[in-house]
C-alpha cells in the first residue's frame, strides 16, 4: 500500500493545468461551432422538404445515438482509410470537428424543443402585421426561445467539455493526456486522476455559475 | 373593397369551408356568428393567409388572387392591408406594450421616432398611454387585447379582423375590449368580428352573416337577427321557434 499522496496531488495539479487552454479550447470552439450547426440542422428539421427533414432527422439520430468516442474513432482513424486527403488532419482540429458535429446534435434538440416551447400564435402576429417568415423568426421567436434554451445549452457546454476527456485516445495533451502522462510517469495513478477529476469538477461549477447568471440576465425582459 | 368567392377550405378529409362568398364594402362592420366548427374563424384566417384556401379566390382593391396559389409574397401583400386582433391577443412576450404596437411599423421601414411617435397615438386611443413599456405578463387579459388592436390599428390597415376578440377574456373584462372596438366602429373603420356577444354584434353591426356547417347560412341585420325564420339560427339564438 503506497497510502495517498496528498503533496503529490498539489504537485501534479499545476502540470495538469498547464493542458487546460487545450481543453477549453476545444470545448469552447465546438461549443460554438455547435450552435451555429445546431441551428442549421433545426430549421432543416422544420423544413417542409420531406429529403431535407429526413436527413437531418438522420443526422440527429446518429450523432446521438452513437457514443461520441465512436464517432472520434470513425473520424480519426476509420474515414482516412477511405478519404486519405483526411489523414493530413491532426489531433486537436479532427477532436473540434468531431465534437462540435456531436454537440450540434444535442444543440438541436434543445432549440428545436425551445422554439416548440414559444407558441405558434406569436408566429401567426408577427406574420400578421406583415413580417416575412424569417423576419418573425428572427425578430420574434428566436430571441424568446433562446431564453428558454439557455439553461439545457448549459449542460450541453458542460457535456462538450467533459467530453474532450476522451481525446487524449487519439494523442492529445489534453488535461485528461497530462495526468494520463503524469501517473504513469509516477506510479501515482489515484493521485492523478483525482487531481484531474476536481479541474474538471471545478471547470463545470464555474460555467454553472455563468449560466443561471446569465439566464438571470436574460428573464429581465418580460418573458418566464 | 374585398371579394371573396367560392372559398372552400379543408383540412385533410373535414371540409370546413365549403363555398363562402363575401363582400366587404368601404366603411362596412360586418359580425360572424355561428357555433364552433362553423368555419367563421377559419374564413378570417383564409382572409389573413394564415391559412390556404383549397379553392377560390380573393379580390381586394383591383388585385385578384387565386387564393390556393398565393405566394408568401402575395399574403404579404394581403396582410398590410388587412390585419388581424386574436382570441389569445398572441402579443410579443418580450416586448413591451409600445414595442408590440410599433414592430410592425418599425419592420415596413419607418423610422424609429416616428414609430414611437405613432404608437403612443394608439396607445393613447385604447387608454394605455401609461402602460407603454409594461410587458404582456405584467398587463391584464383586457389591457393585453387592447395592445392587440393598437398593434393591428399601427400599419393603417383597410380592414381589421377581429378572431372572437373577447371569447379568452374574464367577464368584467369584456367590456373594455369591446368599448374600443365600438370606437373604432364610430370612426369608420372597415370591420370583420367573429363573436359570441350578441348583443354587441346587433348594436354595431352593419351586417351580420351567421355561419354554419362550412357555409354562409343567413344573412341579416341587427333589427332582424332575432325575428329570423331560419330555424338554425333560432336554435343557435336560443329562441322557440313560432313564439
Amino acid at each position: 500500500m503506497l497510502g495517498f499522496d496528498y503533496k503529490y496531488l498539489i504537485e501534479v495539479m499545476p502540470i495538469i493545468m498547464r493542458a487546460l487552454p487545450i481543453t477549453l479550447s476545444i470545448g469552447c470552439l465546438a461549443m460554438v461551432f455547435g450552435l451555429a450547426l445546431g441551428l442549421v440542422v433545426t430549421f432543416m428539421r422544420r423544413s417542409r422538404n420531406h429529403l431535407i427533414r429526413g436527413t437531418a432527422n438522420l443526422y440527429v439520430s446518429y450523432f446521438r445515438g452513437t457514443p461520441l468516442m465512436v464517432q472520434l474513432f470513425i473520424f480519426f482513424f476509420g474515414l482516412p482509410q477511405v478519404f486519405p486527403g483526411l489523414s493530413t488532419i491532426t489531433a486537436y482540429p479532427a477532436a473540434i470537428i468531431v465534437l462540435s458535429i456531436n454537440g450540434s446534435a444535442y444543440i438541436s434538440e434543445v432549440l428545436k424543443s425551445s422554439i416548440d416551447a414559444i407558441d405558434y400564435g406569436q408566429y401567426e402576429a408577427a406574420l400578421s402585421i406583415g413580417m416575412s417568415p424569417g423576419q418573425a423568426m428572427e425578430r420574434i421567436i428566436l430571441p424568446q426561445a433562446f431564453k428558454v434554451a439557455v439553461l439545457p445549452l448549459g449542460n450541453t457546454f458542460i457535456n462538450l467539455i467533459q467530453g474532450t476527456a476522451i481525446t487524449f485516445m487519439i494523442g492529445l495533451k489534453d488535461i485528461m493526456g497530462m495526468a494520463k502522462v503524469s501517473s504513469a510517469a509516477s506510479y501515482r495513478f489515484l493521485e492523478a486522476f483525482v487531481a484531474v477529476g476536481i479541474i474538471y469538477w471545478l471547470i463545470t461549477l464555474i460555467i454553472t455559475r455563468l449560466i443561471n447568471w446569465l439566464s438571470y440576465k436574460l428573464s429581465k425582459g418580460g418573458i418566464i | 373593397m374585398m371579394n371573396l368567392r367560392e372559398v372552400h377550405k379543408s383540412f385533410d378529409d373535414l371540409e370546413v369551408l365549403k363555398g363562402v362568398d363575401l363582400t366587404i364594402n368601404r366603411g362596412e362592420i360586418i359580425s360572424i356568428i355561428g357555433s364552433s366548427g362553423s368555419g367563421k374563424s377559419t374564413l378570417l384566417r383564409v382572409i389573413n393567409g394564415l391559412e390556404t384556401a383549397s379553392h377560390g379566390q380573393l379580390e381586394i382593391g383591383n388585385l385578384v388572387y387565386k387564393l390556393p396559389f398565393m405566394k408568401e409574397k402575395d399574403k404579404r401583400s394581403v396582410r398590410k392591408r388587412v390585419s388581424m386582433v386574436f382570441q389569445n391577443y398572441n402579443l410579443f412576450k418580450h416586448k413591451t406594450a409600445l414595442e408590440n404596437v410599433i414592430e410592425g411599423l418599425v419592420v415596413d421601414g419607418l423610422k424609429k421616432s416616428e414609430a414611437i411617435k405613432r404608437g403612443q397615438e394608439l396607445l393613447d386611443r385604447v387608454g394605455l398611454r401609461d402602460k407603454q413599456d409594461s410587458y404582456p405578463s405584467q398587463l391584464s387579459g383586457g389591457q393585453q387585447q387592447r395592445v392587440g388592436i393598437a398593434r393591428a390599428m399601427a400599419l393603417k390597415p383597410e380592414i381589421i379582423l377581429f378572431d372572437e376578440p373577447t371569447s379568452a377574456l374574464d367577464p368584467e373584462l369584456v367590456q373594455e375590449v369591446l368599448a374600443v372596438i365600438k370606437q373604432l366602429a364610430d370612426e369608420s373603420t372597415t370591420m370583420v368580428i367573429v363573436t359570441h356577444e350578441m348583443r354587441f354584434a346587433q348594436e354595431i353591426s352593419d351586417r351580420i352573416l351567421f355561419m354554419n356547417n362550412g357555409i354562409v347560412e343567413v344573412e341579416t341585420t341587427g333589427d332582424k337577427l332575432y325575428k329570423t325564420h331560419n330555424t338554425r339560427l333560432q336554435n343557435f339564438l336560443g329562441i322557440q321557434p313560432g313564439s
